[in-house]
């Protein structure tokens, strides 16, 4: 079976499964001539391809309504003036609505935890966001698979991030029994001095996905930094892993499923809600795992998604 | 001397600079990089622990859970670069303030009382959002949780930097010193070669241009050497080439006849050729250097760079040569650039203008040679054409004297032979009047011959014995008839120291004597002539007389006086018409005069009278006794020559002349024979042997000088007495007879009395000769030759 499918359908049992989808007092219903927004967070193919996805569904489904699509680059001031309801696809179409000071509804798809604590707190309107990102508890779970033995973790997150996902890493963290630190760089070229000072407090990186953190040259030195202080690094991605981290976890085709997403959104809108993947998926680097001196059980091999070796 | 270094130093010098300097540059870089990166470093270290302080206590600390919170501090303060940390602005801070290795003045704050570099940071304590599940539910402000400040000390960072440092000092020691290693073995690699190339071309620069170098090395050194010896090959060949030139401009400059030198900018001669050193005794190449002001005037020297910037041409200079002398010049000069372009050579050649003037001199002098001898030729050409021109007048002058003669003769002879005749008065008037027109007419004819000939120079003074006072009776004798008819009385005298017989031209004297007396006897009717002859007063030697003539004439005018003695000039127009006459006389005379060494002048007073006075020069004869005419004329029934029994022959062509010659003959009883020819004569004569033959010069067929020759040469041929008859009376013509073998001359016209002189003579002769030959014959003995009996007969000539 397709993954994307499957995906589809678990989202659907999750979603169904919510005790509060039935309350959505606030969520318009979208009515022939509706004016539909998708803003993309940039021109690339694949949004395109989202974007025309998600019209061709919301034309399946209501009639007579079509959606206008535009890269972030391109919303400004009254561009979501007289919206019924607004899309946005990708952190920086996030960061492009949330600049406007608006109240139509606003579907945020893809979006990654840290930055839905922030569109529930500005939006005035209703907001259904539906995240991409797995959670700390998977992480520092997939962590513990990898290297069981390890007493304090080093997360890598944006400036900029909530408090929350902070907390959320201290809680889960505590829980495993683990030291958890934060580098907090405020951008690519800040990486390297916030690994460095990283490094000697902890045992293992998690990379958590922030634009503006991650280029080739970030990437590069924190794992460069992992290999030379053979400590894990978990990454956010399968190019991640490609690239050096020795494990990352994913949710890989969700933006195949965009169209699908946002008509579950507009069917049982909730704001305040955080449609999160139920399904993710993880990628391996035995070579970076030989390095480091890991040794990933088989069946955990056997379990990932993507293996480089 | 400052020393410079060789390739080899300079390139390791250079390498090793680079290297020193691109590691201090390096190092600094470095420095700067390390220490920027470590407060980097320590600034993230710093935050990083804030950070996760903030986050990871700040919970316990709001809840009161302290021991996690305590736990969390004590695991940073493990870390050997935390110092301190330091929780404010909660209840119970104090509680988790820890610091290590530092007074708590330092943890409080104060930077001052920190040991080495502290860096800090402070973090605000975070509580999860209202809500979750771990938050108690209570209020508790996010104000209140306070905050968070983490000291990092940078000593364990720069301690680390410091042993970066020092490794990295090793590393750039040592690679360093492999750099210069490898420098040097490279540069040893490099100039190897160019110091083979070094020596190479040290040898070539001392004229080993044979040499040659191996090429090794690089690519680069390899090309070098095979260019080298490339070179070294074009440098050989340029070297032969330029050496060759040298010589050709060596051979050039010592053939050149001009003074060549070249002067440096400075002054200072560093070529000359070998006619400037020859010319001035300066040489270049001598021990002594030499300068232009040595032998060019200073001024001039100092402006030689002038004259050649402009191009200097032919200037006059002059050179001083090392004896002082002053060799004047043409001078031209040029600059010579050199091979940086800048003209700091000139080159001046000299014309030495002696030798010029020397050559001006000999051409001027065979110029005027060539002048000399062509004025010369055009000289000889003129008096060629001269001599040519005096020749054919001459000629002429003979044709002329001879054509009139000729008919002269039979007018003349005529005349005489009709006076002979039985006349009435009348018929004897008029053959007076002929006779004396015809006389007239022979004199007027004279007169031009004679100024022709004296103009043509072909009269030459002969110098014979005479008698003065002779000659006076001969002229008083010739003009007596002209005084008698005019009533004029003429009387002469001469000065007794006058010997009586002198040397000189008699007929010249005569001539003069009688023109000039005659003009006193014909301008002095009824008058008197007086004629003096006197020794004059003269410087010169030898012995010079004076003749006087006075009349008692007409006289001539003042103005007439001065040309009287121009040719074709008379004291008077009417002067001609009256007395007649050429106006030659005076002229001839006073030719004559000069000829014979004096000088003529007159006097006179208008109506009064003349005196005219010459002088001529004279020597005195050195026989004083009187000559004495040898035979007496002939003359009609003469006892004393039986002439009828000689043999007389006339060759004329002419009948008139004939028929004079015969008659006259006839009149003394000669009884001739004619022929018309020479040709006849010498046939005549080869016939019949004559006594006497009369020849005339210019006949038909055989004249008679060929005549005469032919006759010589018969065996009869000394017999005849030969006498030219002729019309030729020039100078020579007489000599011209005589050459081809005649015996006498009688010039036509013919007078009788001349020849009855003649026939006298030379009858005479042929009688004694006759008488001899019979002697001869009775005593048997061979007679005498003619020709021997001729010469012994005194001179008749």
């Amino acid at each position: 079976m397709d993954s994307g499918i499957l995906y589809l359908l678990v989202g659907a049992l999750s979603l169904s499964a919510s005790p509060s989808m039935a309350a959505a007092p606030d969520w318009p219903a979208l009515t022939p001539g509706a004016s539909v927004v998708v803003v993309t967070s940039s021109d690339h193919a694949a949004y395109k391809r989202m974007a025309a996805a998600l019209d061709k569904s919301l034309r399946a489904r209501h009639r007579g309504v079509n959606a206008r699509i535009h890269p972030a680059s391109e919303v400004r001031g009254s561009a979501l003036a007289g919206a019924h309801l607004v899309v946005a696809l990708g952190a920086k179409a996030v960061e492009a609505v949330l600049a406007i000071d608006g109240d139509a509804p606003v579907a945020v798809a893809f979006a990654g935890q840290p930055k839905l604590d922030g569109v529930h707190r500005k939006w005035r309107g209703p907001v259904a966001v539906m995240s991409r990102t797995p959670t700390p508890k998977e992480k520092i779970a997939l962590l513990h698979r990898i290297a069981p033995d390890i007493k304090a973790l080093g997360v890598l997150v944006g400036s900029d991030v909530p408090e929350s996902l902070l907390h959320e890493y201290r809680r889960q963290a505590a829980a495993a029994g683990l030291r958890v630190f934060f580098a907090r760089p405020t951008g690519a070229q800040d990486v390297h001095a916030k690994i460095q000072a990283l490094l000697p407090n902890v045992e293992a990186l998690v990379a958590e996905p922030e634009a503006k953190l991650w280029d080739a040259a970030s990437i590069r030195a924190v794992v460069i930094a992992s290999l030379k202080a053979k400590i894990p690094l978990i990454g956010f991605s399968k190019t991640f892993a490609k690239a050096g981290a020795v494990a990352s976890i994913y949710c890989d085709d969700i933006e195949l499923i965009a169209g699908d997403l946002a008509n579950l959104i507009l069917a049982r809108p909730k704001e305040g809600t955080t449609h999160t993947p139920s399904k993710t998926l993880i990628a391996l680097n035995l070579v970076v795992a030989d390095r480091i001196g890991l040794r990933p059980s088989p069946d955990f091999v056997e379990s990932a998604k993507e293996v480089f070796r | 001397m400052k020393r410079r270094l060789t390739i080899r130093g300079q390139l390791f010098s250079l390498v090793a600079l680079t290297i020193v300097a691109c590691l201090l540059s390096a190092g600094v870089l470095w420095f700067r990089w390390a220490t920027s990166e470590t407060e980097e470093y320590l600034k993230s270290r710093a935050t990083v622990l804030a950070d996760s302080a903030a986050v990871s206590i700040g919970l316990p600390l709001a809840t009161g859970d302290e021991a996690p919170a305590l736990a969390f501090i004590e695991q940073m303060m493990k870390q050997d670069d935390v110092r301190y940390v330091v929780v404010e602005g909660s209840l119970r801070a104090e509680a988790f303030q820890q610091n290590r290795g530092i007074t708590d003045a330092c943890a409080a704050g104060s930077k001052a009382a920190c040991d080495g570099r502290i860096f800090e940071q402070s973090a605000p304590m975070v509580l999860p959002q209202l809500g979750d599940d771990e938050l108690p539910d209570m209020e508790v402000p996010s104000s209140d949780v306070g905050s968070i400040r983490v000291g990092v000390s940078s000593e364990a960072a720069e301690r680390r930097m410091a042993e970066q440092l020092r490794s990295g000092l090793l590393i750039v020691v040592a690679v360093g010193a492999l750099v210069l290693l490898l420098t040097l073995l490279i540069a040893s690699r490099i100039t190897g070669p160019v110091g083979a190339l070094e020596r190479a071309a040290d040898l070539i620069a001392r004229g080993d241009l044979d040499q040659r170098v191996v090429a090794r090395g690089g690519q680069e050194i390899a090309a070098l050497g095979h260019s080298f010896n490339h070179m070294a090959a074009e440098l050989r060949t340029a070297t032969r080439s330029l050496g060759q030139s040298l010589e050709k401009m060596q051979i050039i400059q010592d053939t050149l006849g001009d003074l060549l030198f070249v002067v440096r900018a400075g002054g200072r001669v560093v070529v000359a050729n070998r006619a400037f050193v020859q010319a001035t005794g300066l040489d270049p190449a001598g021990s002594k250097l030499l300068h232009s002001v040595d032998f060019l005037d200073e001024e001039f020297a100092s402006n030689l760079g002038v004259l050649a910037q402009y191009g200097g041409r032919d200037v006059d200079a002059q050179i001083k040569a090392s004896d002082g002398e002053l060799i004047p010049v043409h001078m031209s000069c040029s600059s010579i650039p050199d091979p940086s372009g800048e003209r700091d050579h000139i080159l001046c050649v000299a014309r030495d203008l002696r030798a010029l003037r020397s050559a001006v001199e000999l051409a001027t002098t065979q110029a005027q040679l060539e002048e000399r001898e062509r004025t010369e030729a055009e000289l000889r050409e003129a008096r060629n054409v001269a001599v040519e021109a005096s020749a054919l007048k001459s000629r002429f002058l003979a044709n002329m004297s001879h054509e009139i003669r000729t008919p002269m003769n039979g007018i003349v002879g005529m005349t005489t032979l009709l006076e002979d005749t039985r006349l009435d008065a009348e018929q004897k008037d008029c053959t007076k009047t002929i006779r004396y027109s015809a006389d007239h007419l022979l004199g007027v004819i004279n007169d031009i011959l004679d100024f022709s000939k004296l103009e043509a120079g072909k009269v030459d003074i002969e110098i014979i014995d005479f008698s003065i006072e002779e000659e006076l009776q001969q002229v008083m004798k010739l003009l007596e008839p002209r005084a008698k008819a005019d009533n004029v009385a003429v009387t002469w005298t001469v000065d007794p120291s006058i010997p009586e017989f002198v040397a000189g031209d008699p007929v010249r004297l005569r001539q003069i004597l009688v023109n000039i007396v005659g003009n006193a006897v014909k301008f002095s009717p009824r008058g008197a002539v007086e004629v003096a002859v006197e020794p004059a007063n003269s410087s010169q030697g030898g012995l010079e007389l004076a003749f006087e003539v006075r009349d008692t004439g007409v006289g001539i005018k003042p103005e007439a006086l001065r040309h009287l003695f121009d040719p074709f000039t008379q004291a008077d127009d009417s002067t001609t018409r009256k007395f007649g006459g050429t106006g030659l006389g005076l002229s001839i005379s006073r030719q004559l005069v000069e000829l014979m060494g004096g000088e003529i002048g007159a006097k006179s007073t208008l109506g009064t009278g003349s005196t005219f006075r010459f002088t001529v020069h004279l020597q005195e004869a050195e026989n004083q006794e009187a000559a004495v005419s040898a035979e007496p004329a002939l003359t009609r029934n003469d006892p004393s020559v039986d002439i009828e029994t000689v043999k007389v022959l006339l060759a004329e062509d002419n009948p008139v002349n004939a028929k004079v010659a015969l008659r006259f003959l006839e009149r003394i009883g000669v009884h001739a024979d004619l022929v018309v020819d020479g040709a006849e004569a010498v046939a005549a004569h080869q016939a019949m042997t004559y006594d006497i033959i009369f020849m005339d010069c210019q006949m038909p067929v055989l004249d008679g000088f060929d005549a005469t020759k032919q006759i010589r040469a018969l065996p009869n041929g000394d017999a005849p007495i030969i006498i030219a008859m002729t019309a030729n009376a020039m100078k020579g013509d007489r000599e011209a007879c005589l050459a081809v073998g005649m015996d006498d001359y009688v010039a036509k016209p013919i007078e009788r009395s001349i020849l009855d002189e003649k026939m006298g003579v030379w009858a005479r002769v042929v009688i004694r000769q006759r008488a001899m030959e019979r002697r001869a014959g009775a005593q048997g003995v061979s007679p005498p030759s003619r020709a021997s009996v001729r010469a012994a007969t005194p001179d008749l000539n």
